[in-house]
């Protein structure tokens, strides 16, 4: 079934067309923003559980040097 | 007993034990300054995510607009279905719209935050089945 526009509102469709088409890519490029921030984000809480388990070991060693001392 | 000497606890290899104090301490340290480097990424991800947000909705609205600008179709008078007449006795048993909608109602109102989330839920559905549905005419 053909649909006929008139001419003046297909322009302003192929317009709003272009419109969209540029607002997907900036939300492409803002998704993909997001997901790398995301990426960051993990990498650092992994970075606070490495640490984590770092400064346990620490404090275990200081533990056990105190616990057993030398009378 | 009168001037009691003062007890003292050995620890041996002392300086290991201040070291490994010093690098705990280092740790920690350097902990917080990741919490602080976390606190700014996630701030600016919560600029790019609202960002991102306002431009889908503008995407939304474009393609309503476009919606608007296309004509509105005619259906053809076979697409429209009939409503199938109802016996006068079977209408007089059936239970009125209003009364329906009576029946319907909650018993406790929703807190009004719930209300809005679904009704724009509600809304987003129906937008939703409208274009499944045009889409099933297309196909």
């Amino acid at each position: 079934m053909v649909v006929y526009v008139k001419l003046d509102e297909y322009k302003d469709i192929v317009d709003i067309v272009n419109l969209i088409r540029t607002k997907l890519k900036q939300a492409r490029y803002l998704l993909d923003k997001v997901a790398e921030l995301k990426k960051q984000e993990d990498a650092e809480i992994g970075g606070w559980a490495s640490e984590l388990d770092s400064i346990e070991e620490k404090i275990d060693t200081i533990d056990k040097t105190l616990t057993e001392p030398e009378v | 007993m009168p001037d009691e000497e003062p007890l003292f606890v050995g620890v041996p290899d002392s300086v290991a034990l201040r070291k490994d104090l010093l690098n705990a301490s280092k740790s920690l340290l350097s902990s917080l300054r990741g919490y602080e480097k976390f606190n700014a990424i996630k701030n600016e991800k919560e600029r790019y995510t609202s960002e991102l947000v306002r431009a889908v909705k503008e995407i939304n609205m474009l393609n309503r607009r476009i919606k608007q600008l296309l004509p509105k179709t005619r259906l053809k008078p076979g697409m429209i279905k009939k409503p199938v007449p109802v016996p006068p006795r079977i209408a007089r048993e059936m239970p009125r719209p209003a009364e329906m909608m009576e029946a319907k109602k909650p018993a406790r109102p929703a807190p009004s935050g719930i209300i809005e989330e679904k009704t724009r839920l509600a809304k987003l559905e129906d937008e939703l089945a409208e274009v499944e549905e045009k889409l099933a005419k297309l196909e």
